[in-house]
């Protein structure tokens, strides 16, 4: 598209996205973060704080009246940020098409579709606290959809158990997922469980499991969860680590280590 | 109402001032003299006689002292090049305002051959010392002042080429101007060219160095006007006060267009400056193109509001040392951006890109940059881009780079 003009002011306050922790302090950013994550319609993005920003912050006082316009005559969030996306030079039509197309997917969806795509994303983005609770909403819906819908959800909520270390309520999550699809990919995360069940001396959860799996896919499971274990001493992270704790300067060391340390407790916070 | 204009021509030989609407000119050896033992100093002539006598202390050729940053030390008192020059502009304003009126001028105009950044910062600081406003105080190129100058004459002096010898003890500078009006704007262009036959002009004060002296400047002449016609062409420099001893120049010159002698060109071309920039609406509202103004037009191509734009970084005619940009842009998918280079008379173009390899590794759509742009001179462009980080996604990095592009080789 070529060289993009971009607004040369500086906000006095930002906006605020709650769900991803992120502070907005221009139009790009702005549009940037909406066309990346189309699924924030969900999550009440469009909203008088929103408008607010644009008008006041952003002096863009036509578009921040258009989009009053259109909330007040009832025009869909979904809309509204297609419009948004509209008016920025970041994209161009044909990113503006894909954009659009996307939102519109996500109108078609059934309700806990819907609800699935945005726990799918909070999962996706490290919000495990929020995945889960979308996950248990979509569970308490009155109207479900198939066995296989319902499994993936008790799939999705296990690993996101499993990422909040509940490995027991991950091992409900999955056993009840099973038991909808008999998908055997499930059984191998089962496994892996058996496998930090082990090391924590559950005897009677470990037997369980052994009693679901067949013996060819326990080697399977097996293997990848070894694998998966080399692959983590083979980890960039764990290089980093090392590499920080193989510095001399204990000034520079000590700064590394703070910065990690704060990152690290920056994620899990964003966790919840 | 005129308004009240000061133009100066400063040289490292003699000063000419103009206080406008006074049309008398005065011209001073550009000298200063410090009293012995007292805080009084003198300028021109009467600095020369002073340090004759042995009661003053001469310093000449200020701008060459200002311009490499010199010391002179006068009466065990050190004083940097720009702080005489400041004392000379006072002793030569107070000595023109006692002789033609006395009313501080509203605009200051200064014309110097070899504009550069250094010179032109401290002709200013010297002049605001002296209680100008800064906003008043403009410094332009002899060839502009020779612009303004001729265009402040009747058109049918300048609906030709109009062409320029300015002798001094030191130079010999051959000036020429051509004009070219289309549908709006007068565009003018004005070049020079110091000649390498300047000659001492302590040899005209004998027959035979007169006459060879008539013989270089007629050889010279031939030389850089070839064979083209001049609607006038001027003489000025105070040797041709007296032209007795270049008749043989003056008379190629008469074969060429009408020949036109004014001893302070340059300080009455200040002058009409400092009239034109006092007043409201442009009188002469010209598109300049010469030594301090930029050539051609620079400009970037930039997505704006939905449409593909022009951003000019400079357009002919600018002065170089005022167009700054500052631009925040994303490049996209491109890893260059594009400077475009067109001449006054559209007839070339010019691409130059620049590289944005050192920029960090980061979605496209975030690679927002810091974009500056300013000028050197009229040929060299200096582009400052930074990384400006996209918020709290990606704070800014170090990565930077300070590039010099020449607009034409």
């Amino acid at each position: 598209m070529g060289l993009i003009l971009c607004e040369n002011l500086r906000t006095k306050n930002s906006f605020h996205i709650e769900v991803l922790s992120l502070n907005i302090y221009s139009f790009e950013e702005l549009c940037y973060i909406i066309y990346e994550n189309p699924i924030l319609v969900t999550e009440g993005i469009v909203s008088d704080a929103m408008v607010d920003f644009i008008e006041n912050e952003l002096n863009k006082n036509t578009l921040a009246e258009s989009i009053k316009r259109k909330r007040t005559n009832g025009v869909d969030d979904a809309d509204i940020l297609v419009y948004i996306i509209d008016s920025c030079d970041l994209y161009n039509n044909a990113e503006s098409i894909l954009f659009r197309n996307a939102v519109a997917k996500i109108k078609k969806m059934s309700v806990w579709e819907v609800g699935k795509q945005r726990a799918d994303y909070m999962f996706y983005i490290g919000r495990y606290g929020t995945a889960k609770r979308y996950y248990l909403e979509i569970l308490d819906m009155d109207k479900k959809s198939d066995n296989n819908f319902v499994g993936s959800i008790y799939h999705n909520l296990g690993v996101t158990y499993a990422n909040l270390f509940l490995y027991e309520e991950a091992y409900d999550a999955f056993k009840k997922s099973y038991e909808l699809t008999n998908d055997e990919v499930t059984l191998m995360e089962l496994y892996f469980l058996k496998r930090i069940f082990d090391s924590e001396g559950k005897k009677k959860k470990t037997g369980e499991i052994n009693d679901s799996c067949k013996a060819d896919l326990m080697e399977e499971a097996k293997k990848a969860f070894d694998m998966a274990l080399s692959g983590i001493k083979d980890s960039d992270r764990l290089k980093y680590i090392e590499h920080i704790f193989q510095i001399e300067n204990r000034e520079e060391k000590r700064k590394l280590i703070n910065e990690y340390i704060a990152k690290l407790k920056s994620d899990y916070r964003n966790m919840k | 109402m005129n308004p009240k204009v000061l133009g100066i021509a400063l040289s490292d030989i003699s000063t000419g001032l103009i206080f406008y609407p006074d049309d008398e000119a005065l011209t001073f050896p550009t000298v200063i003299s410090k009293k012995k033992s007292e805080d009084a100093w003198v300028v021109g002539e009467e600095a020369y006689a002073m340090a004759l006598d042995g009661k003053g202390i001469i310093t000449d050729k200020l701008l060459k002292l200002t311009r490499k940053n010199g010391i002179a030390t006068i009466d065990g008192t050190r004083y940097k090049g720009r702080d005489i020059l400041k004392l000379f502009f006072k002793e030569i304003i107070q000595v023109g305002m006692e002789k033609l009126y006395k009313e501080k001028p509203e605009e200051v105009v200064i014309a110097i051959a070899g504009l550069d950044q250094n010179i032109m910062r401290d002709i200013k600081e010297a002049l605001v010392g002296l209680g100008y406003q800064p906003n008043h105080i403009h410094i332009i190129s002899k060839e502009e002042s020779f612009i303004y100058f001729v265009l402040s004459l009747k058109k049918d002096i300048w609906s030709n080429r109009v062409g320029m010898f300015d002798l001094s003890d030191v130079s010999l500078t051959y000036y020429e101007m051509l004009t070219n009006r289309n549908t709006r704007k007068l565009y003018v262009s004005a070049e020079s060219e110091n000649m390498d036959e300047a000659f001492n002009l302590q040899i005209l004060s004998n027959p035979s160095g007169a006459k060879l002296a008539d013989k270089i400047l007629t050889s010279v002449a031939e030389k850089v006007m070839d064979k083209k016609q001049f609607s006038a062409i001027f003489l000025t420099g105070q040797v041709f006060a007296e032209h007795d001893w270049a008749e043989n120049f003056i008379s190629f010159l008469c074969s060429r267009g009408r020949v036109y002698l004014d001893t302070n060109i340059f300080a009455k071309g200040a002058a009409f400056k400092g009239v034109d920039l006092a007043n409201e609406n442009s009188i002469y509202n010209i598109v300049a193109t010469c030594e301090g103004r930029l050539k051609s037009d620079i400009y970037i191509e930039v997505v704006n509001s939905g449409k593909q734009a022009k951003i000019y970084l400079g357009r002919a005619g600018d002065f170089w040392n005022e167009p700054t940009t500052e631009l925040l842009l994303i490049p996209d998918n491109s890893e260059i951006i594009d400077i475009n280079v067109v001449s006054v008379d559209g007839k070339e173009k010019k691409n130059i890109p620049i590289l944005l390899d050192f920029l960090p590794k980061r979605p496209i759509k975030t690679r927002r940059v810091y974009f500056k742009s300013s000028f050197l001179n009229n040929k060299i462009m200096n582009l400052e881009i930074a990384d400006a980080g996209f918020g709290d996604m990606y704070f800014a990095t170090d990565a930077k780079r300070n590039i010099e592009v020449s607009i034409w080789d």
